[in-house]
């Protein structure tokens, strides 16, 4: 177990970086506990090791560079085209013929001279099969291809770098066909844009959006076509969407916009020609919509109601009847289609659109102390896959400052239905420095872990207030709780709102059970959790309906907002545990008392 | 929820770009273009034109020789000796050699606060400070959280020398690092 204290340094960058056998520990770990100086030593690299962690990562404008023009949009517009018309087929079929390599058509036409990588040949005999006898040999105008396979998330449009073309090699693999030329030039990612194909080319469909996310069970309905989408997928013009329970998926716009379909939902018609457009047929989606070009709003439709958009953030839902919109940014115009009746809707203002109803704008209700959306990724992101960007959550805050964090639990499991017990601690050692967030290597990673955020405000006993949290957890696991409170881990004075597979508790941070207790079934759909808190009454709200009354345990006069998640189980790299908004407001007693009813 | 893509699923990925699917390339981009990104971009100390153009040039590179890659093997420490050779090459003959200033906003943040972007800007200086062959070793340890043994076979150097010089960062960036820590 001797160890020179000349060597303590190399140990200990091997057992920061993971480099180090349990021996090594151990021997490490020996020594620090007997020699102060090398303890010391230890705490300063090792800090400077967690600091290094924060360097900050850069995003890319670049986007993946071309290198084949992709089949899957032609094949899939193919298969839509069956469906419909006879001449959209025939028209359809002259594209794919003269996109594949067909040695019976030997002047496939060239469109561009420029230099290409040949697309490697991999069209299958079964769309060959399909194709009618009459190939169509008279000449086409030449057209535009869809774009480049896939845009990465980051944004496209701006400045795209410029793909240096490669030479054409010999080695491309699988060429089966020695005479196929590849006959398609590449369009430049400069191109890759909204703008309509010239006309006559209904193969030459552009892109509208491409699925950036899949979570759970999602559909892509094609005309009767009903298949499973998959990430990285791209949506043609018309393109269907559908959810089932629990499930969810994202699109991504060219130009950044962001539109995320929740559970049990469906919206079709996704178009992106002179605006972008889509209909919300059931369900809920919310959207982060970029800046519009002027005169060409984004709309989303649904059968009570319309809305334009021309770059803001909100959500939208549809019921049978009406059709709820909430702005958080920007200006929106909803139109009840019964009447034609709009009205524009502001930021943190919402509208319910139904027959007879008033369409007055209202506003969120009043005196936001906080709002924080959280974006991609929660879970996981960077610092989980490899230590790019240690920053697995990002935040944006409106007002006021905010910190996220991401905690290590190191010894004690969550078991039991108890609080942390060394949470206080880890409460006082974040508040000293709000803006530390804590890096965590892979090794470091423990088995149960939990991330979250704090606000601290000043609260008088005075005004009471309402947190709000909605869609809180995509996931239904017994095994993962989780929770906001107030003054977490201060025992006896902290109050804990947690999700625990099936159940809502109400805790008393400290406390051996709940207060209250009540089976809910995991969220599914947009839920919103309310805790709001009065000097003397606390009322639990879910999904606008009161769930527990009743007086409130504390005494306390100012609290620190937490959320959080802890699992006890291994976390997987992309798990997710989802706070997608939380509100602060402060309230009135006559709210309070009208809720508590 | 989603499960982390197995080792079977990563080798059919594999075998999809290997045939020249683009998707899949697509899709490999935009898995491993962040990490080569940054790891050019904090190899020069910021400089980010530099950094974009190897990488692309890298994974075009990858492209056309897809098929002479061991597939079971880790892909990683291949892409970042790419980018490291390409980024040599380019710094040789470019003027790219004067080090750029580090960038002036943090590439993620909208509202980063003044005390964070104080910090941050410390960090990327602390690192841009380290001697060349020092910070190489420390970036592929910290931030690409390769092996002793992967960073001495990428750079032809022992895992002795690979050891010492991550020990040297290390108490390098705790002296630069000293009003933050």
């Amino acid at each position: 177990m001797d160890m020179d204290c000349r060597a303590s340094a190399d140990l200990i960058a091997r057992s920061l970086s993971g480099n180090a056998s349990s021996q090594d520990e151990d021997v490490l770990r020996g020594h620090l506990a007997s020699c102060g100086a090398c303890a010391d030593l230890e705490r300063g690299l090792s800090a400077a090791w967690t600091l290094m962690g924060r360097f900050p990562a850069v995003a890319s404008r670049a986007e993946a560079p071309v290198v084949a023009r992709p089949f899957t949009l032609g094949r899939r517009v193919w298969a839509a085209a069956a469906a419909a018309a006879a001449i959209f087929v025939i028209a359809a079929v002259a594209y794919s013929l003269r996109t594949s390599p067909v040695p019976a058509s030997p002047q496939a036409p060239v469109a561009r001279t420029e230099p290409v990588v040949p697309a490697p040949e991999e069209r299958p005999a079964s769309v060959a099969v399909q194709e009618p006898p009459a190939a169509p040999e008279k000449p086409q105008p030449p057209e535009r291809v869809s774009p480049v396979p896939a845009v990465p998330e980051t944004k496209t449009v701006a400045a795209p770098e410029k793909p240096s073309p490669v030479p054409a090699t010999s080695e491309v693999p699988e060429r089966k066909e020695p005479l196929a030329k590849p006959v398609r030039a590449e369009t430049r990612p400069q191109e890759k844009s909204v703008v309509p194909a010239p006309v006559p080319a209904p193969a030459a469909l552009p892109v509208v959006a491409f699925v950036s996310r899949v979570e759970g069970e999602v559909q892509s309905l094609l005309g009767a076509d009903r298949s499973p989408v998959r990430s990285g997928q791209k949506l043609a013009p018309g393109a269907a969407l559908e959810t089932a329970k629990g499930a969810q998926v994202e699109v991504l716009f060219d130009d950044g916009t962001r539109v995320v379909l929740e559970a049990d939902s469906l919206a079709d018609s996704f178009q992106a020609e002179g605006g972008k457009r889509l209909t919300l047929k059931r369900g809920l989606l919310r959207a982060r919509i970029a800046k519009q070009p002027a005169g060409e709003p984004m709309i989303f439709s649904t059968s009570t109601a319309e809305a334009r958009v021309l770059g803001t953030r909100l959500s939208l839902s549809v019921t049978a009847t009406s059709t709820r919109l909430e702005v958080r940014e920007g200006k929106v115009r909803l139109t009840r289609k019964d009447d034609n009746a709009s009205v524009d809707v502001s930021s943190d203002h919402f509208v319910v659109a139904g027959k007879g109803q008033s369409m007055a704008p209202k506003p969120i209700p009043a005196k936001l102390a906080l709002y924080e959306t959280f974006d991609l990724p929660r879970w996981g992101g960077g610092w989980l896959q490899g230590g790019e960007a240690n920053l697995g959550i990002r935040l944006a805050t409106e007002n006021g400052s905010l910190s996220i964090k991401a905690l290590q639990k190191p010894t004690q499991d969550l078991g039991g239905g108890k609080m942390p017990s060394d949470a206080a601690e880890l409460a006082r050692k974040t508040l000293q420095n709000v803006n530390n967030v804590a890096s965590l290597s892979r090794k470091d990673w423990p088995r149960s872990a939990w991330l979250e955020t704090r606000q601290a405000f000043a609260w008088s006993n005075e005004a009471p207030i309402r947190i709000r949290i909605r869609d809180w957890n995509s996931h239904h696991d017994p095994d993962r709780i989780v929770w906001m409170a107030l003054n977490h881990g201060v025992a006896g004075q902290g109050l804990s709102l947690e999700r625990r597979g099936d159940s809502l508790q109400l805790w008393v941070e400290g406390g051996t059970s709940p207060v209250w207790k009540k089976d809910a079934a995991a969220p599914q759909e947009w839920e919103s959790v309310e805790l709001w808190v009065s000097k003397d009454q606390v009322v639990l709200r879910r999904n606008d309906e009161t769930l527990y009354s009743g007086s409130n345990p504390l005494k306390i006069k100012a609290a620190v907002l937490s959320l959080g998640t802890n699992a006890k189980m291994e976390l997987a790299q992309d798990e997710e545990a989802r706070f997608d908004d939380v509100d602060v407001f402060l309230t009135t007693k006559a709210e309070l008392d009208e809720v508590a009813r | 929820m989603r499960t982390p893509s197995s080792p079977d699923e990563e080798r059919q990925k594999r075998l999809r770009l290997r045939a020249g699917d683009p998707e899949a390339f697509a899709e490999f981009f935009r898995q491993y273009q962040p990490g080569v990104l940054n790891y050019v971009y904090r190899l020069s100390s910021g400089n980010s034109p530099l950094a974009e153009d190897v990488s692309q040039q890298v994974f075009l590179n990858f492209w056309t020789h897809r098929n002479e890659y061991d597939l079971d093997k880790p892909v990683t420490p291949l892409l970042l000796t790419m980018a490291r050779n390409a980024w040599l090459n380019a710094a040789k003959r470019e003027e790219y050699r004067k080090t750029s200033e580090l960038k002036e906003d943090g590439a993620s943040g909208i509202d980063h606060h003044l005390d964070r972007k104080e910090l941050e800007k410390a960090i990327e200086k602390s690192l841009a400070a380290l001697e060349e062959p020092i910070r190489e070793v420390f970036i592929l340890s910290r931030y690409h959280e390769l092996k002793y043994s992967q960073i001495a076979q990428m750079l032809g150097i022992s895992v002795k020398t690979v050891e010492a010089r991550l020990s040297r960062a290390l108490q390098d960036l705790q002296k630069l690092l000293k009003d933050y820590l």
